[in-house]
């Protein structure tokens, strides 16, 4: 633990009088972004000069927001009183992992008047929201108790812990769970998560990994950027993306954004921003490999040489004639050419402008696209990313430095540190996709392989008994919030429901005990990076448990007592101790890795590779010594093992535009004639923050709306409106701005669910509108999919 | 931009009406002197320095509860070399004070001339201080030359409403001629039909000066003929009517030969208009109060 | 005149609109919603020409990160009844003494940039003082720190001037003229003065 003073190993803080600064200032070189240009140390304490009692604390901001930050707490007298960021030196090389507006507010969450203050069960009906407090004792014996009741009468396969990204520590609740559960005896697995499962069977199908994504320095080296439905200015995407972003267009790119809204990317990046119909990506992806091929702007080598079933000559034998994209593409099986004019109609953009991007594109080399998860939260949210790899393919931007695979995809995992973690097995084998969670309650023993379950045949017994750890995914994040609601209020279906939670949530109000958590400030844990970033990150507990909050390790030690495996659980170890375990695991392999007191006492560990990191490169350069890890070895733009799948409307062997149900093209736009999106919000971190004043202020929970379709409809900036379909009704206030395309509405996801006695959402929670039905292929969540109406709402 | 700011709107209007009437109290006995009426007079000066005092006093006590930190008011006249809200505290104060001595000296049945001379003078370097701290605002619709024409129109208005107020009372109570009474309503009226025409003729000259401010100027236009354009119809209308009506009842007066009681009504009526009309005009001021600021 | 009078550079061309710098000053500031020492204002315009199915958008969008300006002619000072506005000698940074303000408010409806906040709790008005306590530590303030794609830059005006150019010129921002403001901005593409496109709305 620090007090303010200098971070920096050997460092003093150099007092620079106001005189010097003149030549402090015109002396130092103009690195770029203007890094430490002024002469000041960036990183600021608030303690005024005099103020000695204040203790600097490292710790750092680890929900599931797209960042992962250095956070400061300022303690004085045991309690926060300011949050600073990163305040080591500033370098192009080495950017300080700054903190967003929501780490920096973090203060007022802490000290919520709303935090849970003890542990609870529940006395209303299930989902009423009335509690009373218990003592922990009382809590986790109820615990206990429930574990070997449903044990015993269904069995382990009965168990589940929800998808739950509240704490991304290494001591999660989440992890210690599954820990104790996996000595237990097991519990129903579930794999894919909310972010990027379509995206991930996307890319495992086409190259045969999801880590397709390259180092961000790498950007610099784009002539040409192609963000498609990608919002790193709101959605972070990893702590200083959008700083490299800045660096890559002042190195010269040209930037183009392919979003229905106007983002805020769009405003501090894009020298072009082209709107375009929610669902239609593969429209415009296809439009654009028509130009390439006919204006011969491919390049064709590389594709002979790695990719399958581009052309009918790369086709793997046997295949049925007409099955390659280029065939698809030109139309010669359907008769119908992927023209700019026939993607002209679908998707809303001109032909012109399609045509004119698809030259520049296939011009200017090397060319990346970045493709966000946006685009693939959609109903057939696999084709996306098989299409832009396959464009990225088509000009041979892959492999190649200042190019991209197209799809989204993590940094290769083997360039961070392997950190250790909190060892789990899980004895049971049936694992389900999160995504169906909801319909193993209902259905389970109906669920077979066609529905996403893995490791058997059927699911045995339908989910009894739920965990649901620093998540709102059991209700608030998950889709349609009015059909969970009413399936988690059924106390015959699941019987008994666990919530560990720092606020009463949306999903928390269906607990039946409910349990007090701590935030980071109030626990030591570490944490990585959310996907790329070379640093690790370590929480200092910098102020007691507050109320009767309980950290993760803590209370799941307790309750491992009551089930008879605490020696078993904590292995004798303290929570430290494991820390300690998983520094010691890192430094095996990473002989700088700091020893674990200099980690904690720094918080931060950051490292550095000689150069960015290019994924496939071996791949491209010696395609004879590396390849692709596909079956084929090769790039498949046609994919034999999606054939086998035998669903080819849905799931095609190429990538293909499929028209969404709900998409513009369904007839039920007759009733529900919008189109409604929703986005990651700078405000929140999904549902996190939604209660924070600063957040609300800064961003309030609006609908956004096209000046047209709001003209239509007698509505007027600021008005309250209802947004409805089928599946729920909200009332919000709506934002009618030009900065989203006509026919479309957007609203940020992640407000808390609050209904009103008639069941109508008062906040806008987006998922009071979405839709269960899974995409095809990854059985994923197609939550931006929603045709809705919108009415003005009048004065409540 | 309203609501918060109803103690110093109505600040602005208790100190102008003061304003109005001691100017009156100050010219009435000129005025009453060839008369011979010294008495009438004396009578009518205590009659509205009776409301210039507790008007200012109520009026101070609006200005400090208008302060975030009120203990501190004092230090708002440490500023007088460039403030003029420093210069409108100090002169209101002032005012405020030496009218309450001429009050106490006239009173105490001493000669209160020189002191209510000087605290006319504290008035109108008040109201004109007033004037020019709305103006050095960087709101448009407060930065012309509008702000202290209405400002002093206004004082004279309030005094107009004031003086017949203060007529009618003492008249009803025998304290006043009928022939003084007809003579200083028609003063009244007069000083009230100049007055008006100045307002009426300046409203033009204003939305011009605004159609060709910056975009605030024209959102202020924007608010007054849209939003606000039935409080401004308003404000016009109770304006004529208020003058019209004390015009009737001056011509009823002098014509019919009517008995002065009888005019009581219409005086009510025109006071009831002016002080709409004035108040108004003050509600629609603070509602075009916007700023150039972004955001 | 001032020694040395600083001022801030912002370079709106890659703000992100992220409002950090904001809630970074709140924190440090300790100020309640309704208070922003320095506020982003989203300015957006522009409309969509719809033919057939397809639509050509014509829109813009950006931001300005604003506090107090420092201004060389501050009129907030020049209002100021009480004198607790004061303009340092060393470094020209217009700060208000909270010990000698009385909360009139006067000084919010001199400052053409919002820039002083009243806070009734106190019974004050605070505004923006360049983070000084902190400058004189050899730290950045607050918000200039925390801004994630570093497009806030504190220093010396005329410093900043020869390092980054800029202009205080920014389509919707008022006319400098009236306090000669110590802040440059780079223009964003769709802030440059002159540019006729139609009536932006300005959010906050
Ligand atoms: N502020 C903030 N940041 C976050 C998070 C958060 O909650 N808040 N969450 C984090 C997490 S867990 C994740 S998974 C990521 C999510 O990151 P993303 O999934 O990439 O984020 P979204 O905002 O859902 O979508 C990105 C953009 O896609 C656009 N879009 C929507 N539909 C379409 C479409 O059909 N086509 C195209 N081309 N664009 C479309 C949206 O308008 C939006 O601007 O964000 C991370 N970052
Ligand atoms: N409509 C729609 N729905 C979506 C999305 C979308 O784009 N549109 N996005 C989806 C995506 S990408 C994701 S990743 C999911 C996210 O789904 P979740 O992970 O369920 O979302 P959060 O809102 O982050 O919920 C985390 C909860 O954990 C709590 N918490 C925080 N810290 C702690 C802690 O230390 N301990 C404990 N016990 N609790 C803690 C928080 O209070 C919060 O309620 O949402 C998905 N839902
Ligand atoms: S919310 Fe995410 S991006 Fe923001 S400070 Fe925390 S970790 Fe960083
Ligand atoms: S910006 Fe406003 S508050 Fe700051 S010095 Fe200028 S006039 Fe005064
Ligand atoms: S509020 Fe305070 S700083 Fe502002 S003008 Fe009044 S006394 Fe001066
Ligand atoms: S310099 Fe300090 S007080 Fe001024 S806006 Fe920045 S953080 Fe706020
Ligand atoms: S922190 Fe930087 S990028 Fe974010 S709004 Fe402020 S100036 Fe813009
Ligand atoms: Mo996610």
């Amino acid at each position: 633990m620090t007090t303010d003073r200098d971070h920096t190993p050997g460092g003093q803080v150099t007092r620079r009088t106001l005189l010097k600064w003149g030549a402090v200032l015109s002396g130092a070189a103009a690195v770029s972004g203007g890094l430490e240009l002024s002469g000041l140390r960036s990183g600021t304490a608030r303690a005024a000069a005099g103020d000695k009692d204040v203790t600097i604390v490292p710790s750092a901001c680890a929900h599931n927001c797209g960042g992962r930050c250095v956070l400061k707490a300022h303690v004085k007298n045991g309690t926060i009183t300011a949050i600073t960021t990163d305040d080591e030196p500033d370098t192009a090389d080495a950017p300080q992992l700054r903190a967003c507006m929501r780490g920096r507010s973090y203060r007022t969450r802490v000290y919520h008047p709303d935090r849970l203050k003890y542990p609870m069960k529940r006395v209303g009906k299930r989902g009423e929201g009335k509690f009373e407090r218990i003592s922990w004792d009382e809590a986790l014996t109820t615990i206990a108790e429930q574990l070997k009741r449903v044990k015993t009468k269904y069995g382990h396969e009965a168990m589940y812990i929800p998808y739950g990204t509240g704490n991304a520590g290494k001591l999660s609740e989440g992890n210690c769970m599954r820990r104790l559960l996996g000595l237990f005896g097991g519990y129903l697995g579930a794999y894919n998560n909310y972010s990027n499962a379509a995206n991930t069977y996307g890319t495992n199908y086409t190259v045969g990994t999801e880590n397709t994504g390259s180092s961000r320095e790498d950007l610099a080296n784009s002539r040409f950027i192609i963000l498609w439905g990608f919002n790193p200015a709101e959605t972070v995407f990893s702590t200083n993306t959008s700083y490299y972003l800045r660096r890559a267009k002042e190195a010269g790119a040209k930037i183009v954004v392919i979003d229905p809204r106007y983002s805020d990317t769009v405003v501090a990046f894009a020298d072009q921003w082209i709107p375009l119909r929610p669902t239609t990506d593969n429209a415009l992806i296809n439009a654009i490999a028509h130009v390439l091929i006919t204006e011969k702007l491919v390049n064709q080598a590389f594709l002979d040489k790695l990719a399958l079933g581009y052309d009918e000559e790369h086709l793997p034998e046997g295949t049925p004639k007409g099955s390659s994209f280029k065939s698809y593409i030109l139309g010669e099986t359907d008769g119908t050419p992927k023209s700019p004019e026939w993607a002209e109609p679908i998707t809303g953009i001109p032909a012109a402008t399609i045509r004119k991007l698809a030259r520049e594109y296939g011009a200017v080399k090397p060319a990346a696209i970045v493709m966000g998860y946006g685009p693939q939260r959609h109903a057939y949210g696999e084709q996306p990313s098989r299409g832009l790899i396959t464009l990225q393919a088509m000009t041979g931007n892959i492999g190649v430095a200042g190019g991209s695979t197209g799809a989204m995809g993590w940094i290769g995992y083997g360039r961070s540190p392997k950190m250790g973690a909190l060892p789990a097995i899980n004895p049971v084998k049936f694992s389900i996709p999160v995504f169906l969670f909801t319909d193993a309650i209902v259905r389970g023993t109906e669920m077979t392989a066609a529905d996403g379950v893995k490791g058997g045949d059927r699911l045995p017994v339908n989910i009894k008994l739920i965990l649901n750890l620093a998540g709102n995914a059991l209700l608030n994040q998950h889709a349609d919030i009015n059909k969970t609601a009413k399936t988690l209020a059924d106390e015959s279906k699941v019987e008994f429901i666990v919530v560990s939670e720092q606020f009463l949530t949306p999903s928390a109000r269906f607990a039946d005990i409910l349990l007090p958590a701590t935030t980071w400030f109030e626990r030591n844990d570490i944490a990585t990076p959310w996907a790329w970033g070379d640093y690790v990150l370590f929480q200092n507990k910098a102020i007691e448990p507050l109320h009767e909050a309980k950290s993760a390790y803590d209370w799941v030690t307790l309750l491992a007592d009551k089930l008879g495996l605490k020696d078993k659980f904590t292995e004798g170890k303290t929570d430290e101790d494991w820390l300690r375990f998983m520094v010691e695991d890192a430094r095996k392999a990473w002989p700088d890795f700091p020893t674990y007191e200099g980690f904690k006492q720094r918080g931060v560990y950051k490292y550095k590779y000689p150069a960015p990191y290019v994924a496939f490169k071996q791949q491209v350069e010696e395609p004879e010594k590396f390849k692709f890890p596909t079956p084929s070895g090769k790039i498949e733009i046609y994919s034999p093992a999606l054939v086998k799948l035998n669903n080819p409307k849905e799931i095609p062997a190429i990538p293909k535009y499929i028209e969404a149900w709900e998409g513009p093209a369904d007839p039920l736009t007759a009733k529900y004639p919008l189109q409604c999106i929703g986005w990651h919000y700078k405000r929140r971190c999904h549902s996190i923050y939604d209660n924070v004043p600063w957040m609300e202020e800064a961003a309030r929970q609006e609908m956004w709306m096209n000046p047209i379709d709001a003209t239509a409809r007698g509505i007027s900036d600021g008005d309250q409106v209802k947004v409805f379909n089928d599946r729920g009704t909200m009332v919000l206030p709506v934002k009618v701005t030009p900065r989203i395309m006509p026919g479309v509405t957007a609203v940020p996801q992640g407000a808390w669910w609050t209904p009103d006695s008639q069941g109508i959402d008062r906040r806008g929670s987006l998922n009071v509108l979405t839709s269960q039905r899974p995409t095809p292929l990854a059985k994923a969540n197609p939550q931006h999919t929603n045709l809705v109406q919108v009415e003005r709402q009048n004065a409540r | 931009m309203l609501r918060g700011e109803l103690p110093l709107l109505l600040f602005t209007l208790l100190v102008q009406m003061a304003l109005g009437a001691v100017l009156l109290a100050a010219v009435l006995p000129f005025r009453l002197a060839r008369r011979g009426a010294g008495a009438e007079s004396d009578l009518l000066v205590r009659r509205l320095l009776c409301w210039a005092v507790p008007a200012l006093v109520l009026a101070m006590a609006l200005s400090l509860s208008h302060l975030g930190t009120p203990g501190g008011a004092y230090r708002a006249i440490f500023n007088l070399k460039t403030s003029w809200l420093s210069r409108e505290i100090l002169f209101s104060g002032l005012f405020t004070l030496v009218a309450m001595l001429a009050a106490w000296a006239h009173w105490k049945g001493k000669s209160s001339r020189v002191l209510i001379w000087f605290s006319l003078l504290c008035g109108i370097v008040t109201v004109y201080s007033m004037a020019r701290l709305y103006q050095m605002t960087i709101k448009p619709a407060w930065m012309t030359f509008f702000t202290p024409v209405s400002f002093f129109t206004a004082a004279l208005m309030l005094g107009v409403a004031t003086g017949a107020l203060v007529l009618l009372g003492s008249l009803g109570r025998g304290q006043v001629s009928a022939e003084t009474f007809g003579l200083l309503l028609g003063d009244l009226v007069a000083t009230g039909a100049v007055v008006l025409v100045v307002q009426l003729v300046s409203v033009p000259f204003y939305v011009g000066v605004l159609s060709r401010g910056p975009r605030a100027a024209q959102a202020a236009l924007h608010l007054l003929f849209g939003q606000y354009g039935t409080a401004l119809g308003g404000r016009l209308g109770a304006g004529v009517l208020g003058v019209g009506v004390l015009t009737c009842g001056w011509y009823l007066l002098t014509r019919k030969e009517s008995k002065p009681v009888s005019v009581a009504g219409l005086v009510y009526l025109s006071v009831a208009g002016i002080v709409t009309a004035e108040v108004l005009a003050r509600v629609l001021f603070y509602a075009a109060g916007i700023s150039i600021s972004v955001g | 005149m001032a020694t040395q009078q600083l001022g801030f550079h912002v370079d709106m061309s890659v703000c992100l609109g992220c409002r950090t710098c904001t809630i970074a000053c709140k924190d440090k500031n300790d100020l309640e919603v309704g208070q922003l020492y320095r506020k982003v204002i989203e300015v957006e315009g522009g409309d969509y020409t719809v033919t057939g199915k397809a639509v050509i958008p014509n829109v813009f969008a950006y931001w300005i990160s604003i506090s107090c300006n420092h201004c060389a002619e501050p009129r907030c000072l020049q209002n100021c009844p009480t004198g607790a506005i004061t303009k340092r000698e060393q470094d020209g940074v217009v700060t208000i003494d909270q010990d000698v303000c009385i909360g009139c408010r006067y000084c919010t409806w001199s400052c053409p940039y919002d820039a002083p906040q009243y806070n009734p709790a106190k019974g004050t008005t605070g505004k923006c003082n360049l983070c000084v306590d902190l400058i004189e530590k050899g730290r950045e303030p607050a918000c200039v720190a925390a801004c994630p794609v570093r497009a806030i830059h504190v220093g010396p005006i005329a410093e900043l001037k020869k390092q980054f150019g800029g202009t205080m010129q920014v389509k919707s921002l008022p006319d400098p003229a009236l306090t000669k403001p110590n802040s440059l901005y780079t223009p964003h593409r769709d802030a440059v003065r002159g540019d006729a496109s139609a009536a932006p709305t300005a959010r906050r």
